[in-house]
């Protein structure tokens, strides 16, 4: 029993310290690719951060269930100029050097390189999308994007 | 030379003692689990077509496969449970049916048809009876403190108003009811983004895969937001606490009388409240088949309110 305690030591701090594989690597590059396309041809990214492998999520969660419904609902209905861009919390890591997010769900709103509204988790009400394009569309209302949790944030990428 | 005698025939009105089973089949001369060579006859293919035509079953085939089997269970757990049917004109579509009383019946077996379960199939056959939604309508414009959001979708089906919510009865009336009057006490009013939720996706534009066993699939869930006077409690004041006490008063009053809150949740989910249905339970798989397919059907809802 220690011996596979070990061996799983082992393998778990090798893949740890092995970093991204070059699946992952190659997806992060088209995200990237995908972002800059998108901020030379003015138009507005909505970066969405979540797992790849929603298994443990979707089958009964209903905080998944939510936020995959107001999402998809936004998705639909969103309009030309926005390109929305989803990758996992790894690769918004190697993608975004700011803002910093905490979990595996967030959403970032980027107006332009610099500017951006951050909502860290997962977004449960179509309000909270409703301010966010508000603010794309630069007509933002602070005290509602305070209210329903959306951060002025600077951006960064790589 | 004498002409050998025509087999005796196997109707599916008279069954006699044969239960009709997995396994069993038309082809095969298999009946109620054993062969016999002396009977012809398409019960296995009459009992599919019936529940084709009840709307518990797809296709039919004439072999008692597993599809037909669950389609039988979806029957009788309907007749179990459900004191309505929908009759339908011949040749009309559902939408234009007309909801009617009828009395549950139990079966003996789960997932086998006997002669009597065979009768009322037929008697839902000759009458055009077809099985329908178990989903109510609600309408929100009845109650003194639950409203609908902006934001509300109302979705399409026959006959919709403004104003009204679907939801599973006994959920439904649990708004109406607690719901309603725990928001009256708490001061609070209660804003309604999302009740009963449809499984199909859009064909495009998605970005995620849907929640596969929410409880909205069953009508047994809404999403509100608590307005307590000008202050709209958002999702985001609750996980910053930063919630109203009526708010919180009135969550836990629902709370004490069996409704879970979703900011329990270990995913929190500050928006959700429901009623616990078992997402595993037969309860919730028959429910979900009948209010899904209805609602895609176009089949009209009841009013609760």
């Amino acid at each position: 029993m220690r011996y596979f305690n070990r061996l799983f030591t082992f393998l778990l701090s090798f893949a740890l310290l092995r970093g991204p594989t070059p699946a992952h690597a190659q997806r992060s590059d088209k995200a990237r690719a995908e972002i800059k396309t998108a901020l030379r041809s003015k138009r507005k990214i909505v970066l969405i951060v979540a797992p790849s492998s929603q298994k443990q999520y979707a089958q009964e969660d209903e905080a998944y269930g939510d936020w995959a419904d107001r999402l998809n609902t936004f998705s639909v209905r969103a309009t030309a100029d926005i390109k929305i861009i989803r990758v996992t919390r790894a690769q918004y890591g190697q993608i975004v050097v700011e803002p910093k997010i905490k979990g595996d769900f967030a959403t970032l709103f980027m107006l332009d390189p610099k500017r951006a509204l951050l909502y860290d988790g997962m977004i449960l009400e179509n309000e909270v999308y409703q301010c966010a394009v508000a603010y794309l569309n630069h007509a933002p209302n602070d005290k509602s994007l305070a209210n329903y949790g959306l951060r002025k944030v600077g951006a960064r990428t790589k | 030379m004498a002409t050998p005698a025509a087999p005796k025939m196997l109707l599916f009105s008279d069954l006699g003692a044969i239960t009709l089973r997995l396994g069993d089949s038309d082809g095969n001369q298999r009946w109620g689990g054993r062969f016999w060579p002396g009977l012809a006859g398409t019960p296995v293919f009459e009992l599919q077509s019936a529940l084709v035509a009840v709307g518990t079953l797809a296709v039919t085939s004439g072999n008692f496969d597993l599809e037909t089997q669950n389609g039988l269970k979806r029957f009788q757990w309907y007749r179990e449970n459900m004191v309505f049917r929908l009759k339908v004109a011949p040749g009309a579509g559902p939408s234009s049916g007309v909801v009617t009383p009828c009395s549950a019946f139990v079966s003996a077996m789960p997932g086998i048809c006997d002669q009597n379960l065979g009768a009322d199939l037929l008697e839902w056959g000759s009458g055009n009876f077809v099985t329908t939604t178990p989903l109510v309508r609600l309408n929100t414009k009845n109650l003194s403190n639950v409203h609908l959001s902006e934001q509300f979708t109302t979705l399409d089906y026959p006959s919709a108003q403004p104003g009204e919510i679907l939801l599973h009865p006994d959920f439904a009336v649990a708004v109406a009811g607690v719901f309603n009057d725990e928001a009256t006490r708490a001061n609070v009013h209660l804003r309604i983004n999302q009740a009963f939720r449809r499984a199909d996706v859009p064909p495009s534009g998605t970005v995620v895969a849907p929640a596969r066993k929410s409880r909205h699939l069953v009508g047994h869930a809404v999403d509100l937001n608590i307005v307590d006077g000008a202050t709209i409690n958002t999702a985001s004041m609750f996980l910053t606490k930063k919630a109203t006490a009526a708010a919180l008063a009135f969550i836990q009053a629902v709370r004490i009388q069996g409704y879970r809150w979703g900011g329990d949740f270990s995913n929190v989910d500050p928006v959700h409240f429901d009623d616990a249905l078992d997402p595993e339970s037969e309860d919730y798989t028959m429910t979900r088949f009948f209010a899904q397919l209805c609602f895609h059907s176009q089949h009209p809802m009841r009013q609760l309110n």
